[in-house]
């Protein structure tokens, strides 16, 4: 980065937030995507995923601003210190191409288990093969056992000195490529949440392990999907991470954090779907008016950058709050991963009925980018954990937020206080995020809902009733109660449930319905922190809070099928502030960046 | 010892009023091996939906179909249950009724 900075003068108004200020000097460094003689352009990507090739000069780009640096915590000498710096970059590169975030990002997914598990030495050779420019993948699923990660047959038998590796790893993102793998493998024969290891392999000269064949898919064609197979492959005892039968716990701990970092990706492809839909509707005249100007399509419009905030606040207060209270990720990273890419799913969808033919063409409009996002955010929802998977692990985590200890409606908890600051006011340093923090399961109430009154009475607080408008302050306090409401509501269904017990909620779809609406209240609770701690660092439009109440009254919907009355002109500036940011060539976010606007590096 | 705690957690349980597994705080705290023996084959017979006599406590709990995650979620009922803090993969070190119930003995009767 520091390589890069001297090199341009930015006329651009930075971020006055310190944690963007590098993530808007890498969209600078990048470019205009739009611009079809930039090396990181749509066309380039549409084009290279016509032919099904890796994304080499994109990935070239990243390596010379040194993003891979990025995927090395500072402790090892990398960069990697704010998870918040971390997923807006990977924002950055997403809205551009997905194929190019997940095929580069994967490095991250190779080494995380070493961050987490790993020994000092396991860290410094991981930090210094990604240092040398070289690939890490993760070897974890197999051909017939998916997210069943205990059927899985790879086998690691000891031998004098270490271990024998045999076996197929399928469906590997950059398994050929790579230099070195995380691989999880069977140490018990037996099996069981115990039987499994993870192992730093380094591919060397040796000649026991195989490439499988790049495997076509539906999206994100250019990547390296394929596998590898050993043949009694010899890794030395030093390469398991952690202690044998530490794998299991040591991959979920890691999922924690790459869960929530897919937030990061969606939001980026959320970004261009929108983009292009709006290039589209400000330019298109249709029965003597923009597109933008029908009702219908301005609605559709203005609800997709409502959503887009809201996931844009869960996951930045999630992305927070790992370094804050890193003991509930196992909850919060299922919360993002799973709401965020399935919103993104529907909103990209909805989106293409304003796109009309276009959304179709995999040529002409924005190059047919259009078309690239909706094949390539499919994938967000499948790896790491399905929406299912992710779903179940909130199901069964409910029975325990919903018990008689967790009180939502507690307040004047100055513990509760504090870090709900410390997550919700973007100015406020973080505590540095200490993976030993990190545990299968959350046992502690759950803050971010039980905040909800905290914040709830910050709205009556004097400088908050002096600036904001009366009327808007009236209904985001009215719809802040309803979600305290419906958050007590959920507890005593959950409480009532009378299935069997809470170690099954695979079997009961009542539990899954209950997890959904989790998420739901989730979102809109991030929206409600954000706002009552953060206001006074955002701007206009932000500070005023309109956007609020509609993006409370959407989620609202969701979960009680009515719609609440919203006032007309909340909605109506809604869209001036949709067409403001795409006009100004700004982030649809809640702190927007300036987009690259100049040719590439 | 095995076939005599069965049958003795099956006579506790048929006498025992219905919990439907929804165990919790609320409890009386166990003072012997057994009553944690009895606490867990009532929690995993509610969620098989068979009887708590059917339960073999030398079983791994992945037998009956507890999976890896789930068992993360029986050892955090265990805690609020004992008022103690356990760890998150407790279930997955000791893996049946009967070392769990032993251990739990051990480490957190004893630390009482």
């Amino acid at each position: 980065m520091k390589s890069v900075e001297g090199k341009r003068s930015s006329p651009m108004r930075m971020s006055s937030l310190e944690q963007y200020r590098t993530v808007e000097a890498l969209e600078q460094y990048l470019g205009d995507p739009a611009d079809a003689s930039n090396v990181f352009s749509f066309e380039r990507s549409v084009g290279l995923d016509e032919l099904e090739l890796y994304p080499e000069a994109a990935c070239d780009l990243l390596e010379r601003w040194n993003f891979s640096d990025y995927y090395i915590p500072a402790a090892y000498g990398g960069r990697l210190e704010s998870f918040e710096e971390f997923v807006a970059l990977l924002r950055v590169v997403a809205r551009r191409d997905l194929t190019v975030a997940i095929a580069h990002g994967k490095t991250y997914l190779g080494a995380v288990a070493g961050w987490v598990g790993g020994s000092l030495e396991q860290r410094q050779r991981l930090a210094r093969l990604i240092k040398e420019g070289h690939q890490v993948a993760l070897g974890l699923t197999e051909r017939g056992h998916g997210s069943d990660l205990l059927s899985s047959e790879v086998q690691a038998t000891p031998i004098p000195g270490g271990y024998a590796l045999s076996g197929e790893k399928w469906l590997i993102n950059n398994a050929t490529r790579s230099r070195a793998l995380t691989i999880f493998a069977r140490t018990d024969e037996r099996g069981g949440p115990r039987g499994f290891s993870l192992f730093l392999v380094e591919k060397d000269d040796d000649s026991s392990f195989t490439h499988l064949p790049k495997i076509k898919t539906h999206g994100i064609r250019g990547a390296d999907i394929s596998g590898i197979s050993f043949q009694r492959h010899t890794v030395a005892d030093d390469s398991i991470i952690g202690s044998p039968g530490a794998g299991l716990e040591v991959i979920l701990k890691s999922f924690q954090l790459t869960r929530t970092a897919i937030a990061g990706l969606s939001l980026g492809a959320a970004d261009t779907a929108l983009r292009t839909a709006m290039d589209f509707a400000v330019a298109r005249k249709l029965y003597g008016d923009t597109v933008f100007a029908i009702p219908h399509a301005r609605r559709l419009l203005t609800d997709a950058f409502l959503d887009l905030l809201t996931c844009d606040c869960l996951t930045t207060g999630i992305v927070r709050a790992a370094h804050v209270a890193t003991q509930q990720m196992s909850l919060w990273s299922a919360i993002a991963k799973y709401f965020v890419p399935t919103t993104v799913e529907t909103l990209v969808n909805n989106l293409s009925t304003v796109l009309g033919a276009r959304h179709y063409l995999r040529d002409d409009f924005r190059s047919g980018i259009f078309q690239k996002i909706v094949r390539d955010n499919a994938i967000l929802s499948l790896f790491d954990g399905s929406t299912v998977v992710n779903l179940n692990a909130i199901a069964l985590q409910l029975k325990q937020l919903a018990s008689d200890r967790v009180k939502p409606g507690a307040h004047g908890d100055e513990s509760l206080r504090a870090r709900l600051e410390q997550i919700y006011t973007l100015t406020h340093p973080l505590p540095e995020l200490n993976p030993d923090n990190l545990t299968l399961s959350n046992r502690k109430p759950d803050l971010i809902l039980q905040g909800l009154e905290t914040s709830l009475s910050r709205m009556s607080a004097p400088e908050m009733e002096g600036d904001v408008d009366a009327e808007v302050l009236r209904h985001v306090q009215h719809l802040t109660r309803a979600l305290i409401e419906e958050v007590r509501r959920l507890h005593q269904t959950v409480r009532d449930f009378n299935g069997p017990c809470d170690y099954a909620s695979d079997k009961f779809p009542e539990l899954f319905e209950q997890a959904e609406r989790y998420c739901v209240l989730h979102a809109a609770a991030s929206c409600v922190h954000l706002w009552t701690h953060s206001r006074e660092r955002l701007e206009e439009f932000y500070r005023g809070g309109e956007w609020v109440v509609l993006a409370l009254a959407r989620q609202l919907k969701k979960l009680r099928g009515v719609s609440e009355r919203v006032p007309a002109e909340y909605y109506e500036r809604a869209a001036e502030q949709l067409e403001r940011l795409h006009a100004e060539r700004k982030s649809f976010a809640l702190v927007p960046l300036q987009l690259g606007t100049q040719p590439c590096g | 010892m095995s076939l005599q705690s069965i049958q003795q957690v099956g006579a506790d349980i048929s006498g025992a009023e219905q919990n439907n597994g929804n165990s919790s705080g609320s409890q009386q705290k166990p003072q012997t091996v057994e009553e944690i023996q009895r606490w867990l084959a009532r929690e995993l017979a509610a969620f098989l939906e068979i009887d708590a006599d059917e339960i073999d406590i030398q079983e791994p709990f992945a037998n009956f179909g507890l999976n890896s995650i789930a068992a993360v979620t029986l050892s955090g009922d265990l805690e609020d249950w004992l008022g103690c803090e356990l760890p998150a993969t407790l279930l997955w070190d000791y893996p049946t009724i009967q070392v769990l119930s032993r251990h739990l003995a051990e480490e957190v009767l004893a630390a009482k």
